[in-house]
C-alpha cells in the first residue's frame, strides 16, 4: 500500500472533479426561475453522459490490455458501425422496437468485433493488422449503416443522430439500462482487472500466475463489446473516447496497472464526455451554431491524437 | 520430484515429444539438452500445464492435468523471455508485482508482498531501475527481471526455457553463480543450447533429439556417455578437467573432418 497510496489520490481526485463539473452542469448558466422540466432533462442527460463514459472508457481499456493493442477501441475495432448497422437495419423491416434496440446492437457489434478479430489474426496478429482490419470492417458497416440512414428516414427521422454520436436524444428511457449495464461492467472488474495485467506479459506467462488467458481475454473483449455496443444503440457512434481515456490514464498514473487503470479510464472519460457535451449544447447553441454532436467534436480531437500514437511507435517518442 | 509417464505432445502436423517416461530428482539443477526440435520446450510447457499432452506427469504426486492452474501456479515457475508492445509496456515493479499474483492474497498488494519484491530486487541487482520500462532495459539487465519474477513467488520448481539465450559471456558466469544460489532451495530445470553452460552449471542431465529421451542421468553418467552425446549433434566433444569436475567443451567439427586433418 505504501507505494501505491497516490494513484488513488489521482483516482478520488479525478472522482471529485467529476462530480463538480456534473453539478454545474445542472445548475450554471440559467435563469433564476428554472422550468423544472429544463431541470428534469439537464438531469436526465448529464446522469446519462457520466455513464455512456464510464461504460466506453472502461471498455477501451479491456480492449487495449485483452489484445495487448495500444491502438484499438470498440470505435477502431468496428464495434461501433457494427451495433449501429444492426440498429438501422431493425428499423429498416421491423416495426415494433425501442426496448430490444439494445440487444440487437449487440448482436451487430459482436459480430464485427468477432470479424475483426479473425481477420487480423489471419493476417498476423500485430498490432497494427489489427488496426487495419478494423479500418476493413469499420468502413464497411459505416457505410451500410449511411445507405440505410436514408431509407429509415420516413420511418424514424431521430434515427439519424447516431450517425455522429451525440446525447441530444437522452431520454429517461435510458436511464435504468445504463445504470444497470454500468453496474455489470464495474462487476468484471475484480474478476478481470488482474489478469488483464498478466495479458499484458503474453500468453505462456499468463499460465503460470495462475489464469487461462484465452478464458479471459474472452471474457474481456465480449464485455467491451456488449456494453459499449449498449451505448452505441442509444446515443450512436462516439468514436476514439475508448482509445485516447485509457492513454491519458496511464500517463497521469505512470503505470499501465489495470486496477489503476480502468476505473481512472472510465473516469477520464466520463469527464471528457461531459465536458465536450456541455460545450455542445450551450457554447455552440450560443454562438448560432446550433447543438453540435458531441462524438464530433471527441472524434476532431480524437483524430489527431490517434495519429500521434501511431506516429510516436515509429519514432519511439512516447514509451 | 517430478515424475513423467508416457508423456506425448501433439501439434497439427508433427508430434514433438513422444512417448517420454522420466523422473527428475530435488534439489538439483536439470539440464534438458537437444538439438533444435527435439521437444525440449514442449516439455517444460506439458509440466507448466501450457500445452495440452497426453500420458501423465506427476508434481509432487499431484497430477498436473486433474489440477486447477491456480495451484500449479503457485508451486511452479515456467519462465522465457518476453516481447512487450512499447506503448503498454510495464514497468520491472509491475512485473514484479504481476508475477507475485499467484500468492498475493488481497486484490492490492500487501506490506508484505512490497517487502519480498524489494528483498528480491535487491538481491538480483535491478533495485536500481524498479521504475524503468521493460522494454527499455539491456537484454541482461532484462534476464535478471525475468528471473526475479520467476522466483518472486517462491515456487518449489523453476523452470527456465533458454535462461542463456542472448546473454553475453560475462552475465552468463553471473547467469550460473544465481542459478546455483537458487538450487540450495529449489528444483531447477532449464533448456539450453549451450552444452559447455549444461556442463558447469548441471547436477542432472536429460538429452532429446526428435522428440525421444536418449539420455538421463548424472554428472559422471554424462560424461560417461559423451558417445550419444557426439552422434546426437554429430559433432566431436572434448572433456577438460577444471578443478574438481569435467567440462564438456563442443569442438564444432565432426568426426570426418577432424579425420581429414583439416583441423
Amino acid at each position: 500500500m505504501i507505494k501505491d497510496t497516490h494513484k488513488l489520490i489521482i483516482l478520488f481526485l479525478f472522482l471529485g472533479v467529476l462530480c463538480l463539473i456534473a453539478y454545474m452542469s445542472l445548475f450554471i448558466g440559467s435563469a433564476k426561475h428554472i422550468n423544472p422540466l429544463v431541470t428534469e432533462y439537464r438531469q436526465t442527460r448529464v446522469i446519462e453522459v457520466i455513464l455512456a463514459g464510464l461504460i466506453l472508457g472502461i471498455s477501451g481499456a479491456y480492449l487495449q490490455s485483452a489484445l495487448r493493442n495500444p491502438l484499438v477501441d470498440h470505435y477502431i475495432l468496428g464495434v461501433g458501425s457494427g451495433a449501429l448497422f444492426s440498429v438501422y437495419l431493425f428499423i429498416l423491416v421491423s416495426s415494433i422496437y425501442y426496448t430490444i434496440l439494445p440487444f440487437i446492437a449487440i448482436a451487430g457489434g459482436l459480430i464485427a468485433l468477432f470479424l475483426t478479430i479473425s481477420i487480423a489474426e489471419v493476417i498476423g496478429g500485430s498490432d497494427i493488422s489489427y488496426v487495419l482490419a478494423g479500418m476493413g470492417i469499420n468502413s464497411l458497416f459505416a457505410g451500410l449503416a449511411h445507405l440505410l440512414s436514408y431509407l429509415i428516414l420516413v420511418k424514424n427521422p431521430y434515427a439519424l443522430y447516431l450517425l455522429a454520436g451525440g446525447f441530444t436524444l437522452a431520454s429517461p428511457e435510458y436511464k435504468i439500462p445504463l445504470i444497470i449495464s454500468t453496474i455489470l461492467i464495474l462487476l468484471t472488474y475484480p474478476v478481470l482487472a488482474k489478469p488483464l495485467n498478466a495479458l499484458l506479459l503474453g500468453d505462456e506467462l499468463v499460465y503460470q500466475i495462475g489464469y487461462n488467458p484465452k478464458h479471459y481475454r474472452l471474457l474481456a473483449i465480449i464485455t467491451a463489446g456488449i456494453f459499449s455496443s449498449i451505448v452505441v444503440s442509444y446515443f450512436g457512434l462516439i468514436g476514439f473516447i475508448g482509445l485516447v481515456s485509457p492513454h491519458i490514464s496511464r500517463f497521469l498514473l505512470k503505470t499501465s496497472d489495470n486496477r489503476f487503470i480502468v476505473p481512472l479510464s472510465g473516469l477520464v472519460s466520463a469527464l471528457l464526455l461531459l465536458v465536450t457535451d456541455d460545450l455542445a449544447r450551450s457554447v455552440f447553441v450560443n454562438l448560432g451554431v446550433g447543438e453540435v454532436p458531441a462524438g464530433s467534436i471527441v472524434a476532431v480531437i480524437g483524430a489527431p491524437f490517434f495519429l500521434f500514437l501511431v506516429l510516436s511507435r515509429y519514432r519511439g517518442v512516447v514509451h | 520430484m517430478i515424475r513423467i509417464k508416457k508423456l506425448h505432445v501433439r501439434y497439427k502436423y508433427i508430434e514433438a515429444v513422444k512417448d517420454v517416461t522420466l523422473e527428475i530428482p530435488d534439489g538439483k539443477i536439470t539440464c534438458i539438452i537437444g538439438p533444435n526440435g527435439a521437444g525440449k520446450t514442449s516439455l517444460l510447457r506439458s509440466i507448466s500445464k501450457i500445452i495440452e499432452f497426453d500420458g501423465k506427469i506427476y508434481l509432487d504426486g499431484i497430477e498436473v492435468s486433474k489440477t486447477p492452474l491456480k495451484t500449479i501456479s503457485k508451486i511452479l515457475s515456467y519462465s522465457t523471455s518476453v516481447y512487450l508492445p512499447d506503448l503498454l509496456s510495464l514497468k520491472v515493479i509491475d512485473a514484479l508485482k504481476i508475477a507475485r499474483y499467484p500468492v498475493s492474497k488481497r486484490f492490492f498488494e500487501t506490506r508484505e508482498d512490497f517487502e519480498t519484491i524489494f528483498k528480491i530486487a535487491s538481491e538480483f541487482k535491478i533495485n536500481n531501475f524498479l521504475e524503468k520500462k521493460l522494454s527499455e532495459l539491456s537484454s541482461g539487465e532484462l534476464q535478471r527481471v525475468i528471473l526475479a519474477m520467476a522466483i518472486i513467488k517462491n515456487p518449489k520448481y523453476l523452470l527456465l526455457d533458454e535462461p542463456d539465450s542472448h546473454v553475453d559471456v560475462s552475465n552468463k558466469a553471473e547467469l550460473i553463480n544465481i542459478l546455483r544460489k537458487l538450487a540450495r532451495t529449489k528444483t531447477v530445470i532449464l533448456t539450453t543450447h549451450d552444452v559447455l553452460f549444461a556442463s558447469i552449471v548441471g547436477d542432472y542431465f536429460v538429452l532429446m533429439n526428435n522428440g525421444k529421451v536418449l539420455f538421463v542421468g548424472d554428472k559422471q553418467r554424462f560424461f560417461e556417455n559423451k558417445k550419444v552425446l557426439e552422434e546426437t549433434y554429430g559433432i566431436e566433444f572434448y572433456e577438460v578437467k577444471l578443478g574438481s569436475t569435467f567440462i564438456m567443451i563442443p569442438l564444432y567439427v565432426s568426426k570426418k573432418d577432424m579425420k581429414s586433418q583439416q583441423y
